[in-house]
Parts: C-alpha cells; sequence; structure tokens
C-alpha cells in the first residue's frame, strides 16, 4: 500500500487528530472491515442451513406423528376387529342353511363350525368374487382300512355354502355315509355324494378345533394353516372323526383354491419379506407376491 | 504526541470497530452452534422414524386390510334381524303341548360372553310353571329328565342357586340369558329375562368360577314338548379349573314345586 505521510499530515491538520491515530483507524478499518463482511457471509449461511434441517426436521416429525397416529389408528381397528370377529363368526356359525349366509361385501373368503344334528358336522363357509374350487380331503391317520379320498366341487362366485359330514341314521352306530354340500343359490347344483369308508363305525363324530380363526383373501399364502406351509389356498375347516374303540381315526380337512395370483395379508408379507419374498402391496391390505414359488419344505 | 477530545473520538470509533468484531465472531459461534443442535435433532428424528418404520411395518396396509375386514364383517353382522326373523316363527301345536324354538344370537358386549334366547309357546287353558335350579354335575344325567327335588342344590358356586318358579301364563314368551365375565375377566354371571324383564342374577360366588359349556334342547326347528311330561329347556354347566362341577337346569313343568318366586334383578 502506498501511504503518503504527506496527505496523512494534510488531513491530520484538517481534523486535528493525531496523525498515528488516524492510521490506527484506517488500518483498522481496512482490516476490519471485509472481515466483519466475510464473517456475515458465513453467518447468514450457517443459519440458511440450520433453517433447511430444521425445515427437514420437522418433515420427518410429522412423518413420526403420522406414523404414530396410525399406529393408534391400528391399535383401535384392532380391537374393534376382535370384537367384530365374535359376532360375525357366531353369526356365520348361526346359519342354520345356505340361504341364510348373506351375501358379503368384500373379497374375504370366511368360515365357522355351525350346531347342526348330533351325527353330522357343519361348516359354512363364503366364496367372494372370482373362480373358487373346494377340495375335500379324508386322510387316514392310522394308514390303514380307510384310506384317503378326494373331492372336488366347483364353487359359484359371491355365494354362501354348507357343507355337512353326516353320518347315517341308525342310532348307537354312526357309519359316516355321506358329504353334502348346499349353496345360498339356485344356480348351484347341490351336492350328495356317498362316502365310502366300509368297516368303520365312527362313534362320535368330533370337531377339532375351527379351521379358519380369521377371514382370508382368496388365494392368500399363510403359514396359519400349518400343515401345508405357505401353500396358496384358504383351509376353511378341519376336523378328526374318531372311529369305535379309538383307532382308526380319519381327519377330513376342506379347501378353497383359486384362480388368482398368490398373495398374502400384511402380517404374512412381514413374515414373508423376512424369508426373502418378494411382497408389492396392491391395496386394501392385500400383498401380491410376484414370482412366488413352493420351496421342497412347503409343496403339498 | 499530543491527543485531544477529537484524539479521544477516533479512538472510541476503533474500540466500536473492535467490539462490533468481537460481537459479529460470537454471532458466528452461535450459529455454527445452532447449526450443530439441529444436525443432532435431525439425527434424533430420523433414528427415530426409523424404529417406527421397522416396528410397524407397512402401518397404511394394516389399516387398509382391518377396515376392509370390518367393513365386509359389518356386512354379515347386519344380516342377522333377518335370520332372526326367519327363525322366530312358532306354529301352535295345540291344547296339551309347550312349542319351543331357539333363535339365533349373537354376543353384544366387548368381552367374553354369549347371548341365547328361547322362544316359547304357551297354549291357550295351560299355565304350566317355569323352574330353575342348580344339581350337581354327577347328577346331570339324561338329556331331558326333570330334576328330583331332592337333588337341587339350596348352596353352590351361584349366590343366587333358587330353586325358583314363575307361573306362564298362555302365550308366546321368549326367555333370553346372558352368559358374561362380570365385570370383566372376573365372575361368571348368568342373567335371566322373561319377555325382556330380568327375572334373576346369579353370580359366581368366587372368582375363577368358568362356564365349561352351554347345552340345551337344540330346538332349531320348532319343538313341540308334551306340557303333562315338562322337560328340561336348557342346562349350563360351570365349575373351577378341573372341570364341570355344577349345573345350572331350566325346566318347566305342569305343576308347582313351592318353590320361591323369581328374584328378578334383587341380590341374595
Amino acid at each position: 500500500m502506498n501511504w503518503d505521510p504527506a496527505a496523512t499530515r494534510w488531513l491530520s491538520l484538517r481534523t486535528g487528530i493525531n496523525p498515528w491515530v488516524l492510521i490506527a483507524i484506517v488500518v483498522s478499518l481496512l482490516v476490519c472491515t471485509p472481515w466483519i463482511l466475510h464473517l456475515r457471509r458465513q453467518i447468514a449461511s450457517l443459519r440458511a442451513q440450520s433453517a433447511a434441517i430444521e425445515a427437514e426436521s420437522q418433515g420427518v416429525h410429522q412423518q413420526s406423528h403420522a406414523l404414530e397416529s396410525l399406529q393408534g389408528q391400528i391399535e383401535g381397528l384392532r380391537a374393534e376387529d376382535e370384537f367384530l370377529d365374535k359376532q360375525f363368526f357366531e353369526l356365520l356359525s348361526s346359519c342354520r342353511s345356505a340361504d341364510d349366509i348373506p351375501d358379503l361385501d368384500g373379497d374375504f373368503i370366511a368360515s365357522a363350525l355351525s350346531s347342526t344334528a348330533s351325527n353330522s358336522i357343519a361348516t359354512n363357509f363364503y366364496v367372494p368374487q372370482g373362480e373358487h374350487r373346494l377340495e375335500i380331503e379324508f386322510l387316514d391317520a392310522s394308514g390303514q382300512k380307510a384310506g384317503t379320498q378326494r373331492f372336488e366341487f366347483d364353487l359359484l362366485p359371491k355365494t354362501g355354502y354348507r357343507l355337512v359330514i353326516r353320518g347315517d341314521k341308525e342310532p348307537g352306530a354312526t357309519e359316516l355315509d355321506r358329504i353334502e354340500l348346499t349353496a345360498g343359490s339356485e344356480e348351484f347344483e347341490d351336492v350328495s355324494h356317498p362316502l365310502a369308508f366300509e368297516g368303520i363305525d365312527f362313534v362320535t363324530l368330533r370337531s377339532w378345533g375351527p379351521g379358519l380363526e380369521d377371514v382370508a383373501f382368496p388365494g392368500e399364502v399363510s403359514d396359519r394353516w400349518s400343515t401345508q406351509q405357505y401353500a396358496p389356498g384358504v383351509l376353511i375347516t378341519r376336523y378328526g372323526l374318531q372311529a369305535r374303540g379309538g383307532t382308526p381315526s380319519l381327519r377330513v380337512s376342506a379347501w378353497v383354491r383359486s384362480k388368482t395370483p398368490p398373495c398374502a395379508n400384511p402380517n404374512d408379507a412381514d413374515r414373508l419379506g423376512l424369508f426373502g419374498h418378494k411382497t408389492v402391496y396392491v391395496g386394501g391390505g392385500k400383498f401380491g407376491l410376484p414370482g412366488f414359488q413352493l420351496t421342497p419344505s412347503n409343496k403339498e | 504526541m499530543q491527543f485531544n477530545v477529537r484524539d479521544m473520538f477516533a479512538l472510541m470509533f476503533i474500540v466500536a470497530l473492535a467490539a462490533l468484531v468481537v460481537g459479529t465472531m460470537r454471532q458466528h459461534w452461535i450459529a455454527g452452534e445452532e447449526l450443530g443442535e439441529a444436525r443432532s435433532h435431525l439425527d434424533s428424528q430420523r433414528m427415530n422414524l426409523q424404529i417406527l418404520q421397522t416396528r410397524n411395518g407397512n402401518p397404511q396396509a394394516q389399516v387398509d386390510w382391518l377396515k376392509a375386514k370390518a367393513i365386509f364383517k359389518r356386512s354379515g353382522i347386519e344380516h342377522l334381524p333377518t335370520i332372526q326373523e326367519k327363525y322366530s316363527r312358532i306354529e301352535p301345536r295345540g291344547e296339551g303341548f309347550v312349542s319351543i324354538r331357539i333363535i339365533p344370537m349373537i354376543v353384544d358386549a366387548e368381552y367374553d360372553g354369549s347371548n341365547w334366547r328361547m322362544r316359547m309357546l304357551v297354549p291357550e287353558g295351560s299355565e304350566p310353571y317355569l323352574k330353575l335350579g342348580v344339581i350337581d354335575e354327577k347328577f346331570a344325567g339324561f338329556r331331558s329328565i326333570l330334576p328330583a327335588d331332592s337333588l337341587l342344590l339350596d348352596d353352590s358356586f351361584l349366590d343366587n342357586s333358587g330353586p325358583f318358579e314363575i307361573r306362564l301364563t298362555p302365550d308366546i314368551h321368549d326367555i333370553d340369558l346372558a352368559r358374561r365375565k362380570e365385570p370383566k375377566d372376573s365372575l361368571l354371571q348368568y342373567r335371566f329375562s322373561l319377555d325382556g324383564r330380568p327375572i334373576l342374577v346369579s353370580t359366581s360366588e368366587f372368582d375363577g368360577v368358568t362356564s365349561k359349556a352351554t347345552m340345551f334342547t337344540a330346538a332349531y326347528e320348532q319343538i313341540d314338548l308334551p306340557i303333562a311330561r315338562g322337560s328340561v329347556l336348557g342346562k349350563w354347566s360351570f365349575g373351577g379349573s378341573t372341570g364341570p362341577e355344577q349345573r345350572l337346569l331350566l325346566w318347566f313343568d305342569e305343576t308347582s314345586s313351592g318353590f320361591s318366586p323369581f328374584p328378578g334383578e334383587e341380590e341374595p
């Protein structure tokens, strides 16, 4: 910097300020001004960054908040679902004929055991829109006399059905007699199919618990139905038939198989996801399972 | 070197400048600290979100699913009156016969329980007695045979175990039973009503009494019972943790046994 002592002297004379003080002022101004300006710019930039981060936190916080309120909603809905379950399955169970089963509003299969005469077991079930087929299997638990028998029936969509496994009427010696399938639609031809398990007098037709405790999507893949893990299809009923003297006994199970891509409910989708299956949410609580394959361990 | 007042002002200017520098540096430092805080706040918010996300899977799917199921189930439950209507018709069988049928019911309380309703037609010219009492399970025996008065317990697990009786007029009567845990998950309670009027509230005397089974004359179709013979209408087993021990019986009979009248809602 070219500093002219003459100019300072002149300014000093004009202002009456000590030249050294003047020099100090000039130097301070020259040094401090750019520095202050630089700091101000930095402060502005820091504040802008803070504001951006605050806004982002706000966004994240709102997301968390939305999740938490969804969680609250889920808990409320679950409690309601549990209660509706009780009412709904009591209703389905109290339908005394297939005609009583109402047309239901949704893409679900539902089933319930129903009271009936003492020598038979009845299951009421409903299938929604789509192509469905009922598969009934009689498995001989002891592997001896009865063998295995399988029946398949095509079902009409959006219809309620009543499946009855009936023993014959003779008191004391109830022999498994026939399988009856009736529908709440006149288009369905009622089925009454004789059963041939010769030489086995079934003393009791005993239920071994409900097959389906919740409603299910057609083609739902689930491990709820234990023995056939992750096989697409909905188990609607399963029970045991005890023969006189305890053995042999028969296990009856009935499945609804649907012509629809395999899918899963949110709970099973989470679990399937953990096992490395691809899941895609398709709406209405249903997850698609693109490329789902039965692994050897869960094949029928 | 001489300093005058103007020099003093000039020096003060320098001091002020220095103060401005210090102030700005302080602001700069505060802004830096604030940025750090905002960053750590964001990190904790993100972590919180991540925890919520892993815990919930896909919560929107859960909500959609539960809502869809609720719509589906409600559309079924709404159908109850239609089914009740269908199974509540009862045809007079004529003199000498009581006709009964079970009307489909579903639970109406948000906890463990069940509802049961029997419709009963008493014909003109008859006034049979509706009776209730408790017997030991080991005498439960056959389905429809009336219990001998000597078998009836006057002291049971229930605070109101009867026996009680009430005379029925010739008419259609509804007998209702609500079985509950009252208060919730605690004492077993049977609440009987006749034509909508409570006739008996009977509660277990201690916790842990459970109802084991509900058995009744399965009148899905109308059943006509000769009044002269009388008949058991319903039976409900209950007991402790080991199994059914006592049985509540509801029956009708042509003649009075001289039992006390049903107490209504009164405590014993």
